[in-house]
């Protein structure tokens, strides 16, 4: 088959970049972006086992803190860790096919970086200093209501820190942009929308029309493009939005339609996963006919797959918010479209994956880390796409929305697909990158395949809890799922662990030292005991959890601090209750009954936020009231006008109850 | 886990899970194989033809799935039930509902977005919708069994979020 012919485009053999200053300048600032990810992968990864093992209730964290925590790891783990990585391997994937960037490309591929770490930072001091735990979707108006454990500052400072990362994602694409529509491209018009609709693969299926000479379009350089193109659509919205959320913060009477905010929202979150799978599948494109010695197998049937998706990863949004649908509003009809279209945007999975299998199939497929670890991502993604199909699926959707299901998709998605690109590249890259050999190759093929294992079994759990209900983002979890936690938090301690294997061989890579193989060690017994370093890891991590454990029950059960480790009674009902029995009451209590106002207190929902000894009260929103000892006339004007975070009861209780509930706590404080 | 769950469960968990493995191991086993003669350009054409399985079986599970979306339980009358949610508690009337007459609940939120995820006494999610600020959304539900009904906060909204719960009674 030739390439020369424009009319008859055949997927082109890679010719990567050949000048020194071209290839350096993308070395540097794929390295640049790769190493500064796997950094944030470290911090993200901690935090995640440490909120798996606080679920577990080993080494139970405080709410605010717990809440603080999961903010960070998923914003740092998802956009900081497999967003950052990916971002920075779009670089090196444009050098294996011959397109250099260029002086414009260069300046916003700079500032994309900077921008990334200054948000990064910011999010680190929002949510780990001030305790801004809004989580990491930030669902409009949370931020502004909360219940008094971050300030206004913390707020502002997170919400810039957004505002930032979503502009490094805007300078991101203009710099892709830039790059895929370089002279590489060999398009025969020089107007630059035929230029685009070259860099997005329509030369296959209208050869004429934009056509190219001497060769077509790399398959690699279609999905950077597609998502060079929706994310610019998908951020500006979102960028609005923040600065609308930050005017707010100063600002209270700005206000947005809750319901519009969403959609604000979902039209940049869902996008965004696919600046995490896009760049991935272009890195797939790169390195998988590589490692198989072939051509990848595709039909041109491909690129209508990406044609597809440059449209659907735009409009699919409102699956995010299925649930939502409100009266005299269109949001029901708007999510019934999304199905369908959600449906379409699986296509260009499903024909990569054929492509991706079929490149392997019957070749001489190379089987070391880099070649394992992207096979297992595409197992991986092949599963995880089907989970998503259920996520997608409406009538599933309802029993599985906001469970832990969606957690355990999404760690499968971005961790065993995602995240495999990423190690996969470095294995099979960093030596490019540093010119020093990779340390030692059995030592990543064990942390590709524990990683796997551990990865998956995680998931499992997840998809299961989910299954029997269990809602995600609770820092205690109903009390039925502890052990299935329990055993969440063992692999996660043992998948955490793992990593090591990984920031270890990386950092040997770049300080030039090589292991000595398998076979001059002593062949399988090196292999075993390498066996045992990874359970030896796994177990100190387990003894450094018991040990934070240890530390942080001690601190939370100190009388400066509460903890929420004690199931409480559940809230509700306030008009369903309130015998009111007439007992004499001493006159310091403002003649209210506290006897009656105990259950008041048990019946309203204060237990849900409020620590107070005499009701088995252990909530953590609200003061402590045993510690605050409040005065009558302050807990009367509390319950009655409310205050910050806490509700006014005015219209749920009577003026004779709020005495009640006001003398039992001040009779039950006061001695 | 209720019906929904076990049809998931089913369809993702074991038959899902099987399609993965078989596929994972024809590849990988092919690799090892000695007979690695294949047309791939026969393989790049048939592309076309997964091409139109992928999207028969989407269009299949759409039509399967379409008619159990929720949306028409936003409509229609029953015994009213008005919930207010704010943080975090579930504010609801003492009444109690009576099974087997459809029950109309009006959620809306005080503050910030909230779920309102109902579960039965054997902890099996019945349903689950979002509760909004600024906007009323119903759903009708008729309850078959008497007893004590959950309801578990399904929408981050705070640090008190895994506290807010709350329960009704059906007789």
């Amino acid at each position: 088959m030739s390439a020369d012919a424009p009319t008859t485009p055949v997927s082109p053999i890679d010719e990567p970049l050949t000048d020194p200053a071209e290839l350096r300048l993308a070395k540097r600032l794929t390295l640049q972006y790769v190493i500064t990810a796997q950094a944030i992968l470290a911090v993200s990864g901690v935090l995640g086992v440490l909120l798996r093992d606080s679920q577990a209730n080993l080494g139970r964290l405080d709410p605010n803190w717990f809440y603080a925590l999961m903010t960070a790891h998923g914003l740092g783990a998802f956009v900081g860790w497999a967003g950052f990585s990916v971002m920075g391997l779009a670089y090196w994937v444009f050098a294996q096919v011959g397109f250099p960037v260029r002086k414009l490309g260069r300046v916003m591929a700079e500032a994309t970086y900077w921008l990334m770490v200054a948000g990064v930072g910011g999010i680190v001091v929002s949510t780990l200093a001030l305790h801004f735990a809004g989580s990491w979707v930030f669902l409009y108006p949370l931020p502004f209501h909360s219940a008094g454990e971050w300030g206004k500052w913390a707020t502002a400072i997170f919400l810039t820190s957004v505002l930032l990362v979503g502009l490094s994602i805007v300078t991101w694409c203009l710099s892709i942009l830039h790059t895929a529509i370089s002279p590489a491209l060999h398009a025969v018009s020089k107007k630059w929308p035929n230029k685009f609709g070259v860099a997005l693969g329509f030369g296959y299926l209208w050869p004429k029309r934009f056509a190219t000479n001497p060769k077509a379009v790399p398959y690699p350089v279609i999905p950077l493009t597609v998502i060079g193109v929706d994310m610019i659509i998908a951020t500006l919205p979102l960028a609005v939005l923040l600065v609308e959320m930050i005017v707010q913060t100063f600002v209270p009477s700005a206000h947005v339609d809750p319901l519009l905010a969403k959609n604000v929202l979902w039209w940049f979150g869902h996008p965004v996963v696919y600046l995490l799978l896009f760049p991935a599948v272009a890195v797939y494109y790169v390195l998988v006919p590589r490692l198989a010695g072939r051509k990848l197998v595709a039909g041109n049937v491909i690129t209508v797959g990406w044609t597809i998706a440059i449209i659907a990863n735009v409009v699919v949004w409102a699956h995010h918010v299925y649930l939502d649908y409100p009266v005299n509003s269109p949001q029901a009809a708007i999510d019934t479209a999304m199905q369908p279209l959600t449906f379409a945007l699986t296509i260009v999975s499903a024909l990569s994956l054929y492509s991706l299998f079929f490149t392997i199939y019957k070749s001489d497929y190379q089987w070391n880390a880099a070649g394992t670890a992207l096979f297992l991502g595409l197992v991986s993604w092949l599963s995880s796409g089907l989970s998503g199909v259920v996520n997608a699926t409406i009538a599933f959707d309802q029993i599985v929305h906001n469970s832990l299901w969606i957690v355990g998709h999404f760690h499968q998605m971005a961790l065993l697909n995602i995240g495999f690109v990423a190690m996969a590249a470095v294995y099979a890259w960093l030596p490019e990158w540093t010119g020093h050999r990779l340390y030692s190759e059995a030592m990543a093929k064990w942390q590709i395949w524990l990683t796997f294992l551990f990865g998956t079994a995680n998931t499992v759990v997840w998809l299961i809890e989910g299954l029997d209900g269990a809602p995600r983002r609770f820092a205690v979890l109903p009390g039925r799922f502890v052990t299935d936690s329990q055993v969440g938090a063992g692999i996660a301690i043992a998948l955490g662990a793992t990593q090591i294997l990984f920031f270890w061989n990386i950092v040997q890579t770049i300080r030039g030292k090589v292991a000595k193989t398998a076979d001059e060690r002593g062949g399988w017994r090196v292999q075993a005991a390498k066996a045992g370093l990874v359970v030896l890891l796994g177990a100190l991590a387990f003894a450094a959890g018991a040990a934070i454990w240890v530390v942080v029950d001690n601190v939370t059960k100190s009388p400066a601090t509460t903890t929420a480790a004690k199931p409480t009674p559940p809230t509700t009902t306030p008009t369903a209750t309130t015998p009111s029995a007439t007992t004499t009451t001493p006159a310091n209590l403002g003649g209210g009954d506290p006897v009656a106002g105990k259950t008041v207190f048990e019946s309203a929902g204060c237990s849900g936020c409020h620590t107070l000894k005499a009701a088995g009260a252990t909530g953590t929103v609200g003061p402590n009231l045993d510690q605050k000892k409040p005065p009558l006339s302050l807990v009367i004007d509390r319950v009655t006008n409310g205050k910050g975070a806490m509700p006014s009861f005015k219209s749920q209780l009577t003026p004779k109850q709020i005495k009640d509930v006001a003398a039992f706590v001040v009779q039950s404080t006061s001695g | 886990m209720g019906r929904i769950g076990e049809i998931i469960a089913v369809s993702y968990g074991i038959l899902g899970g099987v399609a993965v493995l078989v596929i994972a191991l024809v590849v990988w086993s092919s690799t090892r194989g000695r007979n690695r003669h294949t047309n791939l350009h026969k393989l790049a054409e048939r592309e076309k033809t997964w091409f139109g399985i992928v999207v028969v079986m989407l269009v299949a599970l759409l039509f399967a799935t379409i008619w159990f979306t929720p949306y028409g339980k936003s409509q229609g009358s029953g015994q009213a039930f008005p919930v207010k949610a704010e943080q975090f508690a579930f504010i609801v009337p003492g009444r109690v509902l009576h099974k087997g007459e459809p029950v109309k609940f009006s959620l809306t939120s005080a503050d910030v977005n909230h779920g309102f995820a109902v579960f039965n006494s054997k902890n099996v999610l019945l349903f689950q919708v979002q509760v909004m600020p600024d906007h009323t959304q119903n759903y009708v539900y008729t309850f078959k069994q008497p007893g004590t009904y959950h309801i578990i906060c399904f929408e981050y909204c705070g640090v008190g979020h895994d506290q807010m719960k709350g329960e009704f009674t059906v007789r």
